[in-house]
């Protein structure tokens, strides 16, 4: 047993088969390029500290220079700092390991052939993304619309493959960024101000003249975030089939909507009836053959 | 709204220390300070719109002080811009070379705050108008300004603000320009200016105008200036200030 135990851990014979192993290890093939362990440790060290230096370099750009910025832009320029770094890394650990990328070229082309065929819509959301970051179509928190889609909300960010929009229930709707970029967007938020537009249909035997004025007092008095200047607007837009059709014009705040679009009819319905001015409903006059 | 029959009944602008009950009146609105316990009052403020606003204030001592004082006039119906729109009634016609001085009223907001260790704290606010206070466009749609507007009186003197409504606003106007010009509106950052107040009278920084041309272009260039009589007392400022110590505008 003794003896045994003396033969199985000879040093001799444990020295020279942990040299062979190291020596496999210490240099070995791929793709005709020869790595050694002590150059692939170093390049995993210097992506470790590429990734450390990334997370530090974008926490210090957070917590100092975001703040000043406009939303979005702080944040594709964080993206832009870690990920720069980390690419910067990885070309470093390249040129250390002595990676030669000569030989996937030519492999590689072939590969982003199938890849790109395979992956097509992958591919066309990432370039649509990068199109999207430049263009900027509308900013962080913008309210937009796509008519086409009938998609509306605040605009929430743009993802490597997708748009976020936070839609007005409070739900998330993510596009893609292809379908985002081809679309129609209304942006409703871009203008300090916007016009609202309400038809209300009075009488013929109304005078119109009084009608106006007192929906422009009542507007005046009762929607304090209907502008005053410009002024509200009325058109006489249609003699209707039942009653002559008045177009109200008002321009509000960009933010202020949900205080003046809901209440507006109610407020000129109110104003009409108060004055006693009548609102006609669809009628039809038959007369009768003697 | 009626105030010259009941002007007198009015409170003023100030500081009150308030050991038990404090009520204080202005046009339209009421509010009464009330304490609850040793070291707890009440506030309550019934407003024209009948909305009522009413918060504890913890304090440390056995009373507390508060001032009343004349405010931008911002905040009404929300907080949406630091800009103030006054179109005035007349319009001032300004000859070549010209320039003259003239007063306008601005209405104003009150605002109540909670002194402390010589920190004055904004703990409330409030418009004795809330119908004179709207919004205005200067500019076009797309590139405008958003505005507070009001359609505001010329007046002959310093104490002819309406109190507790408004403050009287002095416009130094110079015209460097080639031609006459009507000047029909003035429009300026309100947050670059103080407000000043004596009883129940408010005064704002005055504006300095002058209209000038820079080769083939006219523009106006607007600049404030603080007032330094010591007979008024300076109003705490609700909001943060702003430092803009020009502003260009356009010629319409």
């Amino acid at each position: 047993m003794g003896e045994r135990y003396r033969n199985t851990f000879d040093g001799d014979e444990f020295g020279i088969m942990f040299d062979e192993i190291f020596s496999q290890l210490q240099s070995f093939e791929i793709g005709g390029t020869e790595f050694s362990l002590f150059s692939l440790i170093i390049g995993a060290i210097i992506m470790l500290i590429g990734f450390t230096i990334a997370r530090i370099a974008r926490a210090i750009f957070n917590k100092y220079y975001a703040p000043v910025l406009p939303e979005h832009t702080a944040k594709n320029f964080g993206k832009m700092i870690y990920f720069g770094i980390i690419i910067i890394s990885f070309l470093v650990f390249t040129s250390t390991t002595g990676i030669d990328f000569s030989g996937l070229v030519v492999a590689g082309g072939i590969l982003g052939i199938v890849i790109g065929f395979a992956t097509q819509s992958v591919v066309a959301n990432l370039i649509s993304g990068i199109f999207l970051l430049i263009e900027k179509p509308a900013k962080q928190g913008d309210s937009i619309e796509l008519p086409d889609s009938n998609i509306s909300g605040s605009f929430v960010d743009v993802g490597t493959f997708s748009v976020r929009v936070r839609k007005f229930d409070g739900t998330i709707m993510r596009i893609p960024n292809e379908k985002f970029f081809t679309s129609n967007i209304r942006v409703l938020t871009d203008s300090p101000v916007r016009r609202h537009e309400a038809k209300v249909g009075i009488a013929y035997k109304e005078d119109i003249d009084g009608a106006i004025q007192i929906l422009r007092k009542t507007i005046s008095s009762r929607m304090p975030y209907v502008l005053h200047e410009p002024e509200p607007e009325f058109r006489v837009e249609e003699l209707g089939d039942s009653s002559i059709n008045i177009l109200i014009l008002v321009w509000h705040p960009k933010q202020d909507w949900g205080k003046v679009v809901p209440m507006l009819l109610k407020v000129a319905k109110n104003a009409l009836d108060d004055a006693g001015i009548e609102i006609p409903f669809p009628q039809r006059v038959i007369w009768k053959r003697e | 709204m009626g105030l010259e029959n009941t002007h007198k009944e009015y409170s003023s602008y100030g500081s009150y220390d308030i050991e038990e009950e404090l009520v204080l009146f202005f046009p339209s609105v009421e509010i009464r300070i009330k304490r609850e316990s040793e070291n707890v009052f009440s506030y309550l403020r019934k407003d024209p719109e009948g909305n009522i606003a009413e918060k504890i204030i913890p304090v440390q001592g056995n009373k507390i002080k508060i001032e009343v004082a004349p405010i931008r006039p911002l905040n009404y119906p929300v907080r949406r811009t630091n800009f103030v729109y006054l179109k005035f009634d007349q319009e001032v016609y300004l000859a070549k070379n010209a320039s003259t001085t003239f007063l306008v009223r601005c209405p104003v907001e009150i605002g109540i705050f909670l002194i402390h260790d010589s920190h004055k704290d904004s703990m409330d606010w409030f418009t004795c108008d809330p119908s004179g206070s709207r919004f205005g466009l200067y500019g076009s749609p797309d590139t405008g300004k958003l505005c507070k507007f009001f359609k505001v009186p010329i007046v002959k003197t310093e104490m002819d603000s309406e109190p507790f409504l408004s403050c009287v606003m002095r416009l130094d106007f110079e015209n460097l320009l080639e031609r006459g010009y009507s000047v029909t509106k003035a429009i300026f950052p309100v947050t670059d200016h103080f407000l000043y107040y004596k009883e129940d009278r408010a005064q704002l920084d005055s504006l300095k105008v002058t209209l000038r041309k820079r080769m083939a272009v006219e523009y106006v260039e607007t600049a404030e200036v603080h007032l330094k009589d010591m007979q008024w007392q300076k109003s705490p400022s609700w909001e943060k200030d702003t430092e803009t110590p020009s502003m260009e505008m356009s010629l319409e």
